[in-house]
């Protein structure tokens, strides 16, 4: 066996794990609720009861101690006759008025695997990515921050359940849909069954049914970059990068170096499509304001472009510009200069 | 293959069935060869107990999920590879924090035996991912080629592909880390 490989051997042998480090992990693991007795498995087994089954409770006990005769008991003292009076007040209460919304507030994190939750016995969800739960469980709300959630609610069961992204409201009353958001693709909300309502940040709302699906696009300039960086990696037609770029240029939050890329990326866009005056303005606009980013592709583009529109003579400035440090401009400067192209 | 002579599978059939005892002698049986996933392809920079936590909360949670107990060794494994990628991709934010603090370096009375560990996971971590798994799980910790097909769910080639380019570039790795083949690891000293 070669060296090395015997170095890997030892090394392996070096870097077994201790049992006082197994036992530390197995330790951890139990805090965090794994290792729990039969019986205790047994007991998160049972099903919780549905606000229904309460409701159905509530009122065939209200209507047991309706019935209930008071003059039987024995005459009170007037202490006890107040507490008496106090504790059947109580219980009325306690059955007769709604009970206070359980508050939910969790924070749902999976970017590896899928996870599954039952916060209440009406919703259910699926996820890998991330976000957070919070509301109660008769209006439940989640903030997806990114990844794929599933959701399930039953219908019917006075459940009123919303689902926030950067990009969407999601309002459910009793279906089955998925939400997908990332940075660049904004957020997808597609329906399997049931109706839900979707309102995107810059749209008003919209009712989506099962089969049907809403894209509410980004609402970011670097959204929009980024979106029109993954069409340009995925070979996309030229107009939808074009459409991106233009779209993140005429965000608010269009500035610094997010714009200066969605400006190179347009007039990349534009010079694909063959509107190439326009392109060429771009441009040179671009590089008459000083922008860095992709300087020299975008200014190889103009040498490109200027040749097209108006030969060497167009073409020269750039072209000056590149040969200090670009041997191929240098050298169709060179031809340029002698008059060896038009 | 390997589970069919591997005695921690005898719990796993009962841990499949709902049996919450044999679940935790499972996951007990298991949590050993996880965390030395952990320890030698995490990285220097994932802590490699918080890394195997994960995986033993995805076990406790998710062993309803499998069907074919003949997959479980492949499925834990590709459980701890997801799991490091994304503690690596949260690591990030350690630099800002701190290195993470390794316990089980060697003590100021062995200097070394830490210094050449170290060595060797640097010089690892410069080969591809696909490279260093095959060489961890064959070399390190001493598995058959078919056992470690089986692991990484590819076939005995692929395996041999991979352990030919991985000794490559462990060779050229070593170089540009200093590493010297002819140094010697002492083997761990046993837990009080």
């Amino acid at each position: 066996m070669s060296r090395d490989l015997r170095l890997l051997q030892d090394w392996g042998r070096a870097t077994q794990p201790t049992p006082a480090h197994v036992r530390e992990v197995a330790d951890r693991l139990q805090d965090r609720g794994c290792f729990g007795s039969p019986a205790e498995a047994s007991l998160h087994g049972l099903p919780a009861p549905t606000p229904h089954d309460l409701t159905r409770t509530r009122g065939g006990l209200a209507r047991r101690l309706a019935d209930l005769p008071l003059a039987r008991t024995r005459p009170l003292r007037a202490g006890r006759r107040v507490a008496a009076i106090a504790a059947v007040a109580a219980v009325v209460a306690v059955i007769v008025l709604p009970r206070p919304d359980r508050v939910l507030s969790e924070r749902l994190e999976s970017p590896a695997d899928w996870q599954e939750r039952a916060p209440t016995s009406e919703v259910a969800l699926r996820f890998q990515g991330s976000g957070s739960l919070s509301g109660t469980a008769h209006s439940p709300e989640i903030t997806w921050e990114t990844g794929r959630l599933e959701v399930s609610v039953l219908p019917e069961h006075d459940v009123h359940l919303v689902v926030e992204t950067r990009e969407a409201r999601v309002i459910v009353t009793g279906t089955a849909f998925v939400v997908e958001r990332s940075v660049a693709q904004g957020s997808v909300v597609s329906v399997s069954q049931g109706t839900v309502e979707v309102v995107c940040r810059d749209e008003g709302l919209t009712s989506v049914g099962a089969g049907s699906r809403k894209d509410c696009p980004p609402v970011s300039a670097y959204g929009w970059l980024a979106r029109a960086l993954l069409l340009q990696d995925r070979h996309a037609a030229a107009g939808e990068v074009l459409a991106s770029a233009e779209t993140g240029l005429k965000r608010p939050d269009a500035r610094g170096a997010v714009a200066e890329e969605l400006g190179a990326i347009r007039i990349l866009a534009l010079a694909d499509l063959g509107r190439d005056t326009e392109a060429l303005a771009a441009a040179e606009a671009y590089l008459g304001r000083g922008h860095t980013t992709r300087e020299d592709e975008v200014r190889r583009t103009a040498v490109r472009l200027a040749r097209v529109v108006g030969g060497c003579a167009r073409a020269r400035p750039h072209l000056e510009v590149l040969a200090a440090t670009d041997p191929e401009a240098a050298s169709l400067l060179a031809a340029c200069t002698r008059g060896d192209l038009p | 293959m390997m589970d069919s002579v591997d005695p921690r599978t005898a719990s796993l059939r009962d841990a499949l069935s709902g049996d919450a005892a044999a679940a935790e002698h499972l996951l007990m049986a298991w949590l050993p060869e996880v965390l030395g996933w952990c320890m030698r392809l995490g990285g220097p920079k994932v802590d490699a107990s918080d890394a195997a936590q994960d995986v033993g909360i995805v076990l406790w949670t998710r062993l309803h999920e499998i069907r074919d107990p003949d997959c479980f060794p492949a499925w834990i494994f590709q459980v701890t590879r997801r799991v490091l990628a994304a503690h690596r991709r949260r690591a990030w934010i350690r630099r800002w924090v701190g290195p993470v603090p390794n316990r089980y370096a060697a003590s100021a009375a062995a200097p070394d035996r830490g210094d050449l560990s170290h060595r060797v996971q640097a010089t690892l971590e410069r080969i591809p991912t696909r490279q260093r798994e095959a060489l961890v799980l064959v070399y390190a910790e001493g598995r058959t080629v078919a056992e470690t097909a089986h692991l990484l769910g590819i076939s005995p080639n692929t395996v041999k592909s991979r352990l030919r380019l991985g000794r490559l570039a462990f060779r050229e790795a070593a170089e540009a880390t200093g590493l010297d083949p002819d140094w010697e690891i002492p083997a761990q000293e046993a837990a009080p």
